[in-house]
């Protein structure tokens, strides 16, 4: 097995930070200045990401996802006829962890068949989050919380967390036992 | 209220002038899939073709072998120039743009292009909703210099300082402000950066970006119309409250 020595994502690639994310990549605009300004938001942008302080968890888990999209390259990269991880989708799930506000704990992510990411936050296996980051900016979720269950769809535009999806995380990730109720 | 009647310039700055809509597309829908409608669609009028992809380069090194690179691409957006390259039209992930480069004359004169476009693109990709209606105008601003500097409060009202004054000097900056109008909800981000010299000109990128997130149907030209005439209001207010008379001047002159 090939270890990765480096992964980048090209020219074209987001790399956020707040609200520097919309100047940082695959914007629309053509321009050498747009260029220009991508570039000197690149600059801060990685500036921040190097500063374990802003930036530490989430470019841990960054490199997470790099790995994974690395190790699951080729196609039935499972045995069982799975796609390769779309790099729509990685660049998604990148998005997504840099967007995540201070405070929310990174998530755990696999790969799953169809080229897609997950991304969970599990508290036990009564208490859960997952998330399917594909090449859409359509991010499809289901949460657990003990007898309670719920799922949905929301778009995700590349640099803020929907509201609803943010809120379901945080009540999941919130301390507490998870409500038992008699069905 | 300032209209762009208000805000004729001479010589405008603008390098390029962006409309975004972004919108929320038929579940499952791959923008690959469209390439070949999307060709018959548009190339009549933006005969050159391109396809944005975003990249990813791998380099890996087996025990005691040769690095082996790799390189993988998927499909970021499709773009269709016209033979100048100044106008082009773009089918995105995350919707529609339609860009406008130098020369550029005025809003109203692209906006029944940008009807025209738009309805093909409706028609192509069958967007639920809208989600984002953005304009963005990147100007090129040429500041000259006097007696080997520039003084950017000369050009300037809004603009990056130095905590001493006195003894720095710039060398170089980026200067971003993001706010929100508190009457419509628009959206404003606006970034100031230098450039190095040229000559004995010092350029100066001033980028005029606003935004409406307001949901509507994609179907409502009418309402898209409203929100992209309420944008540049806006917009146009942002550029004449940024800029000194002396810098308004410099568009002025033959």
């Amino acid at each position: 097995m090939l270890e990765p020595i480096s992964t980048t994502i090209g020219l074209y690639c987001l790399v956020g930070y707040t609200s520097l994310n919309a100047y940082t990549g695959c914007g629309s605009a053509v321009s050498a200045e747009a260029q220009i300004v991508t570039k000197a938001a690149s600059a801060l942008v990685r500036a921040a990401e190097e500063s374990l302080s802003l930036f530490g968890g989430k470019s841990a888990s960054i490199s997470q996802l790099r790995k994974l999209t690395y190790e699951c390259a080729m196609p039935d990269w499972d045995g069982y006829g799975a796609n390769p991880i779309d790099l729509t989708s990685l660049q998604n799930a990148e998005n997504f962890i840099r967007a995540l506000p201070e405070g929310i704990r990174t998530p755990e992510c696999a790969p799953e068949p169809d080229g897609s990411i997950s991304l969970d936050w599990i508290q036990n296996r009564h208490r859960l989050f997952s998330l399917s980051v594909g090449p859409s900016n359509r991010l499809a979720y289901a949460w657990l919380d003990g007898t309670d269950k719920g799922h949905g769809v929301a778009r995700f535009d590349g640099f803020s967390i929907p509201p609803r999806v943010l809120a379901e995380i945080q009540s999941i990730l919130r301390q507490g036992n998870a409500p038992l109720r008699l069905a | 209220m300032m209209n762009e009647s208000q805000l004729k310039l001479r010589h405008p700055p603008i390098v390029e002038a962006v409309m975004d809509i972004e919108c929320d597309l038929p579940p499952g829908q791959q923008l690959a899939a469209l390439q070949g409608k999307a060709l018959e669609c548009f190339c009549e009028r933006y005969p050159i073709f391109r396809t944005q992809l975003i990249q990813e380069h791998q380099i890996a090194t087996p025990p005691g072998g040769q690095p082996e690179v790799s390189v993988r691409h998927g499909v970021q957006a499709f773009q269709f120039l016209q033979d100048d390259e100044k106008q082009l039209v773009q089918i995105r992930a995350q919707g529609f743009s339609f860009n406008r480069l130098f020369p550029y004359t005025n809003l109203y004169d692209y906006l029944p292009e940008i009807e025209r476009t738009w309805r093909l693109y409706f028609e192509l990709a069958a967007p639920v909703q809208v989600r984002l209606i953005r304009l963005r105008y990147i100007n090129r601003i040429l500041l000259p210099f006097s007696g080997g500097n520039v003084n950017l409060d000369d050009f300037f009202k809004v603009g990056p300082r130095l905590p001493d004054e006195e003894n720095l000097t710039f060398t170089g900056f980026f200067n971003q402000h993001t706010a929100v109008e508190e009457q419509t909800g628009h959206q404003i981000n606006i970034v100031l950066t230098s450039q190095p010299r040229d000559g004995d000109q010092l350029p100066i990128i001033f980028d005029n970006s606003v935004a409406s997130l307001e949901n509507g149907e994609a179907a409502d030209w009418d309402w898209i119309l409203t929100k992209i005439q309420s944008l540049q209001n806006l917009k146009n207010r942002i550029f004449r409250n940024s800029l000194t008379e002396k810098c308004l001047n410099l568009f002025q002159q033959p």
